[in-house]
């Protein structure tokens, strides 16, 4: 250990590859013309053979890859579940035991952070065995999108009267039918469809299910959720969730909601927000395209709303760590080499560690462009001017220099870049909250509360168990939900579709969520 | 099938040269569906990657008892029954269209609608759902579009359960007419001209000649592909299903291959995935066995 880098000594350059899986960005360019690729490889001598896998291959190829036995060195932001740390890690011990690498001298930066500010994220990193086979997602404390946004277009409250966001759900429904009836984008009334997304695509309704007192964050209400400090599957609560299907059904039949409700696909979903048939979108609108500056003129966050069955605003709380995306093989050659790959993502110690998140710039260019630019008069960084056509600084990270958008690390922590922009010297911008962040932190902080927990374990009889129950629970659940909403199946039956539920033993589900809440609860009172 | 000479050394010397042709797609055979095979007994062992096949616990019928024991069981048999017997009901299709194919009289209209017809074979899977899901779109779709112009009301028919099947269905006809064809054209195209030309003769309409000359001369034909499709009842494939499947039609689209799929491939279960598969495979020998039978004993045609 002579120096934070290179990792692999210059003697041993061309001797040492590795093999990468990462879930790639559907536009991403192949790993080897990569910005990523080969900064890794000038500065770290880290010679890497990538294999890109697209998002909606991930389980499978991630399945077959740990059923061979045929992992590569390195899984990066893959999302390993809880369920396969058990199974491949604790039982089957494919993955590395990361705890026994871990330390100052050999991997300063998670050291630092695990063993440091974000100890008690740790818990969530380690399985029962008390061993970390998976390295996670740290985001800050102070990040205004760390809790679910949800995104409400503020012309449109303007156009219509409306002075700040609603706050009840009678508010929220009066709004959604005076932009359909008022139609401020001119597009025609017909064409307006003010509650975007679809059921299982960029969906939403969740946010509605908040306003019921589930905070829960499934659509279908098939998943657990807490309501009134209780553990509930929200459809086997049938006396208040069926408010929830008379509602969407009225949406559907006024046509608040696409027709395509339950086909739409996602790139039909972008091109109705951009042409403003809707008056909300299910997250930050800059993942489609549109500009931070629009973002934060144009959309604002919504609030949980209350109703007459909940009169307390509350919202399921985001996560601050989030395990599983970054894993090595318990079969590589190179563990040392791996873990000190996986320092990067979390290198606050050593000069340059936060240029992953930065991309490309002067010193390590390789044909690519700064992404962001100092702008002197506004003191901000902005969009370099000079990027690809339709491109935006977002979009130019994810396809081109990384070519994945990294859930990983501890890099989007202000202190790491804080360091960073000391280290090169970069002037440092006024830290300005934009306003669409800055209602996340006035309309959705201050109504966070504890919910379900996002990472649990359970041995694999159980899962067993719930998978069996599950798909057979879920797939009739999300079925006759769809057929509630669009009327095809009367409201008067939802009495016997609670007694048909009950019949295939959905209590026995809801019984084995809360055993693992109360577990989690009895975890966090420990601590 | 029938008719086999004597297999013997002398015999093999002499047409070496078949032998030789035959010998890659044996070897391929071999390499690629009978040494695999040893693979089948993951269905009776609980898979360890970390311990090979081999080396995994037997747990023997565990779960194929999983599998019957599940609660959907008669659900997903039911479904994949369903579309496996319609499928099956649509196979006179491309002898019809054989048959009518081999009446037309003028060559280059016959090649035409020939070529045109194996087209859609060469479709994948996805862009035919994708041209499905367009084409029956309740908004856009062109067949909405002509239901309307005739005076009908537009029908959402990709999200009503009960149209799924038929879509399902309908839509494998139309890509599979052309080349199903093939193998019919080419048994008809050996019809001796001369039984044509006395049938003919003796007064028969043309669709006399279809019935009493054309059809018995394809029958075995027709009865060997009617046995391999039997054979074939439960292997409805889980592409095209999870390609037209949605919320709404899920009561008639959740068959046997999907849930191996999500238990299996999504889920990991490589074992239990493995019997299911496995019992599928099982009825369908079963039933291609029985129904040899019935052709051998009712009939001299049968695959053995």
């Amino acid at each position: 250990m002579d120096s934070a880098y290179p990792i692999i000594k210059d003697e041993f350059k061309d001797d040492i590859e590795l093999r990468i899986a990462y879930c790639q960005d559907a536009n991403a360019a192949a790993w080897e013309d990569l910005w990523f690729s080969q900064y890794l490889a000038d500065k770290y001598n880290l010679n890497f053979e990538g294999e890109g896998i697209a998002g909606s291959g991930l389980g499978e190829r991630k399945n077959i890859m740990f059923s061979s036995g045929d992992l590569p060195d390195i899984m990066m932001e893959m999302w390993v579940s809880n369920s396969e740390i058990l199974k491949y890690g604790v039982e089957e011990g494919m993955l590395l035991k990361m705890d026994e690498y871990i330390s100052e001298e050999l991997t300063p930066g998670i050291w630092h952070f695990l063993y440091g500010d974000y100890a008690s994220e740790r818990i969530d990193c380690t399985a029962p065995d008390g061993h970390i086979y998976t390295l996670p997602y740290l985001i800050s404390r102070e990040n205004p999108a760390a809790h679910g946004t949800f995104a409400i277009y503020k012309p449109y409250l303007e156009a219509v009267g409306m002075d700040g966001v609603p706050e009840t759900l009678d508010e929220f429904v009066d709004f959604l039918y005076k932009v359909k009836e008022q139609d401020p984008a001119g597009l025609g009334s017909e064409n307006m469809y003010p509650w975007g997304g679809g059921m299982s695509t960029d969906g939403i309704p969740w946010f509605l299910l908040n306003a019921f007192g589930y905070n829960a964050n499934n659509n279908y209400g098939y998943s657990p959720a807490v309501r009134n400090g209780e553990l509930v599957i929200p459809v086997n609560d049938m006396e208040v969730f069926q408010e929830y299907l008379k509602l969407m059904n009225q949406f559907y039949v006024d046509g608040i909601i696409n027709p395509n409700y339950f086909t739409i696909e996602s790139s039909e979903v972008t091109a109705q927000v951009l042409a403003g048939q809707n008056a909300v979108y299910y997250t930050n609108p800059t993942v489609i395209g549109v500009t931070a500056d629009e973002v934060n003129e144009k959309w604002v966050c919504a609030k949980p709303l209350t109703s007459q069955w909940n009169d307390t605003p509350a919202t399921r709380p985001g996560t601050f760590c989030a395990p599983g995306n970054l894993a090595i093989s318990a079969d590589t050659e190179y563990p040392e080499a791996c873990m000190r790959f996986m320092d990067i993502w979390f290198n606050n110690v050593t000069e340059n560690g936060y240029q992953l998140a930065w991309g490309a710039n002067e010193e390590y260019s390789y044909g690519f462009i700064e992404r962001r630019v100092y702008d002197e008069e506004t003191g901000q960084w902005v969009d370099n001017p000079d990027l690809p056509e339709d491109t935006n600084s977002y979009s130019y990270w994810v396809e081109d220099i990384l070519g994945f958008y990294p859930h990983i690390g501890a890099l989007y922590l202000p202190e790491c870049e804080d360091k960073f922009m000391e280290d090169m010297g970069y002037p440092v911008a006024e830290k300005e909250i934009g306003a669409f962040a800055q209602s996340a932190l006035d309309n959705v902080w201050p109504y966070v509360v504890d919910a379900f927990p996002h990472n649990y374990y359970v041995d694999d009889d159980l899962q067993k168990e719930m998978t069996d129950l599950g798909t057979v629970i879920e797939p009739y659940v999300k079925e006759q939900v769809a057929r509630f909403i669009t009327g095809e199946r009367p409201l008067s039956e939802t009495e016997a579709f609670a007694q048909e539920l009950k019949d295939m033993n959905i209590d026995r589900l809801q019984e084995i969520y809360k055993q693992i809440y109360d577990d989690y609860q009895k975890l966090k009172a420990g601590n | 099938m029938k008719n086999r000479k004597k297999l013997t050394l002398k015999s093999i010397f002499h047409d070496w040269r078949l032998y030789v042709l035959l010998l890659p797609s044996l070897v391929y055979l071999f390499i690629f569906a009978y040494i695999p095979m040893y693979g089948v007994q993951i269905a009776f062992r609980d898979f360890s990657p970390r311990k090979g096949i081999w080396g995994s616990e037997w747990v023997g019928l565990e779960y194929f008892k999983r599998f019957i024991e599940y609660p959907n069981f008669k659900f997903l048999m039911m479904n994949t029954l369903r579309i496996g017997l319609y499928s099956l009901a649509t196979f006179p299709c491309s002898i019809i269209f054989a048959l009518m194919l081999n009446e037309v009289r003028s060559t280059k209209f016959k090649k035409s609608v020939q070529m045109i017809s194996y087209i859609p074979h060469f479709l994948s899977t996805v862009v035919v759902c994708s041209m499905v899901t367009l084409f029956f779109n309740q908004k856009t779709g062109v067949v909405n579009a002509i239901i309307e112009f005739l005076g009908g009301t537009r029908t959402d028919f990709l999200t009503k359960a009960s149209y799924f099947e038929d879509i399902y269905v309908w839509s494998g006809v139309w890509q599979g007419l052309g080349f199903g064809a093939i193998i019919y054209i080419a048994a008809l195209a050996s019809v001796p001209m001369e039984q044509i030309e006395a049938a003919r003769i003796d007064g028969a309409t043309r669709l006399q000649i279809i019935w009493h000359v054309n059809i018995p001369y394809i029958l075995p034909t027709i009865i060997i592909m009617l046995i391999f499709s039997c054979g074939g009842i439960l292997g409805v494939g889980f592409e095209k299903i999870l390609l037209l499947q949605n919320d709404l039609n899920l009561s008639r689209s959740q068959v046997i291959s999907t849930y191996v799929y999500e238990i299996g491939i999504r889920g990991g279960q490589f074992s239990y995935s493995s019997a299911i598969g496995l019992f599928n495979t099982i009825i369908n020998v079963t039933i291609l066995a029985i129904v040899n039978e019935i052709a051998r004993r009712f009939g001299e045609t049968s695959i053995w």
